[in-house]
């Protein structure tokens, strides 16, 4: 029995752009970061004509794209970089099927807000006292409410 | 030396302990044992190949009475990537961020289960920490059941072809284990949210065992089964009920290879692929 089998392969696609003037057409182009897998059975043969489902990170149940493998069993697309975390492909071919995960990081140009994500962070650890901390904190609090009580009992002169 | 007035002290103490548990508080919502399980279900599917009957390579029409499997150890796991099934020695070697058991002990299922709704057959139902359910291990153990004793499978039916009809029981005693990855078919399953309960699914394939004329018969699963034609061929008077020590003595060498494959290679996750070891 054969089984399927995803590799895959990253591609920094760019378009180069030649200018097209007659009849006042235009071409335009943008330079992004494509992923390329190709499905095969483990014998080698492709996964031709297969159909190839994507899910993003923020929604793995619903496909965010769908699609049909080439003859060589490829398929290609363009995730979308805003989007980080798991982007989970599937290829399903004559009741076989695989599923491979391919972790992305948002890149930093996306990434417009560190600063406000990282102070978060920061605001939270400082809520993450170590016992020894606690207790340091108690016993200056006791004290301070000793020194309150002496102060409020002293015998007056 | 002043001496402190008893309530006053009393009340140092009360503020300091409230003071201290309030302080403790603030982590609490993160702790592990703290976190909101969803609900995991666990199913065994036939497919329709059991439900429905289908016809076999060599033209049998084959319906089932009953498809008994007797499966325990079952376990699920989120792994951080992929699970690939292959590159994994064992369940020992499993790397997991979270892992439940879902069957523990062996439990006898019957696929024809449900025939009429189409569906897979509810084993367990457990309580799981949210997260992608990508992973599943589970074994075919023999079973201790009356009636079943040492079967991992028994499938009783009807086979009928050009007038002829044979009555089969047929045992198996295969105890096989299965690593497999994630469930693939027409939905995602396994995922498990605080809010909404989730599956996986044991996916047993038996068009591996006997073919299906519905595929073209180049195709590996009709070129690697065995279809039913050998097993009639080994009926008396339109029965056959047959052991898997009996079935051994009696189908050729090579039909016996063929078989013990096809058996062993049954368990799937829909139709995604797990790597099976027979426990000889």
């Amino acid at each position: 029995m054969k089984y399927p089998r995803i590799l895959l392969f990253l591609l920094l696609g760019s378009g180069l752009s030649q200018p097209v003037l007659a009849h006042g057409a235009n071409i335009d182009y943008k330079q992004t970061s494509a992923i390329e897998i190709r499905a095969t059975y483990d014998d080698g043969t492709p996964m031709s004509k297969a159909q190839a489902v994507i899910y993003a990170p923020n929604d793995p149940t619903t496909p965010w794209l769908k699609g049909v493998t080439d003859e060589s069993g490829k398929f290609t697309f363009v995730p979308d970089p805003n989007l980080s975390g798991n982007w989970d492909i599937k290829v399903r071919q004559a009741g076989h099927g695989d599923l491979i995960s391919i972790p992305l990081e948002q890149n930093k140009t996306a990434d417009s807000s560190p600063a406000k994500s990282n102070s978060g962070l920061n605001a939270a650890n400082t809520m993450n006292y170590s016992l020894g901390q606690k207790w340091l904190m108690a016993i200056a609090i006791v004290w301070g409410f000793i020194g309150t009580a002496l102060f409020f009992t002293r015998k007056q002169s | 030396m002043t001496k402190f007035p008893s309530t006053i002290v009393k009340t140092i103490s009360l503020l300091s302990i409230v003071l201290v548990g309030c302080s403790g508080n603030s982590n609490s919502s993160t702790t592990p044992d703290q976190i909101d399980e969803g609900t995991l279900k666990l199913v065994v599917n036939g497919e329709d190949f059991v439900r429905n009957g289908f016809v076999t390579k060599d033209d049998w029409q084959i319906n089932f009475e009953r498809v008994a499997v007797n499966v325990g150890n079952v376990m699920a796991y989120q792994t951080e990537s992929t699970f690939d099934p292959e590159n994994t020695e064992n369940t020992e070697n499993i790397e997991y961020q979270e892992t439940v058991t879902i069957l523990d002990e062996a439990k006898t299922v019957d696929l024809t289960e449900n025939a009429e709704a189409g569906e897979p057959v509810a084993v367990e139902q457990v309580q799981a920490v949210p997260g992608s359910y990508n992973a599943l291990s589970w074994e075919l153990i023999p079973s201790n059941e009356t009636g079943l004793e040492n079967q991992t499978i028994v499938m009783q039916g009807k086979a009928t072809k050009d007038g002829e009809t044979v009555n089969f029981n047929l045992g198996f005693s295969l105890p096989v284990t299965y690593l497999c990855g994630e469930f693939v078919g027409d939905m995602r399953k396994g995922i498990v949210k605080q809010d909404a309960p989730a599956e996986v699914e044991m996916t047993l394939h038996f068009d591996h065992v006997f073919g299906d004329a519905g595929t073209p018969m180049t195709e590996a699963i009709n070129q690697d089964a065995l279809g039913f034609q050998p097993l009639a061929e080994l009926a008396q008077a339109g029965e056959l009920t047959a052991d898997w020590q009996t079935l051994q003595q009696q189908l050729s060498p090579e039909n016996q290879e063929i078989l013990t494959k096809a058996i062993i290679g049954l368990g799937h996750v829909g139709e995604g692929h797990c790597k099976a070891e027979y426990k000889q």
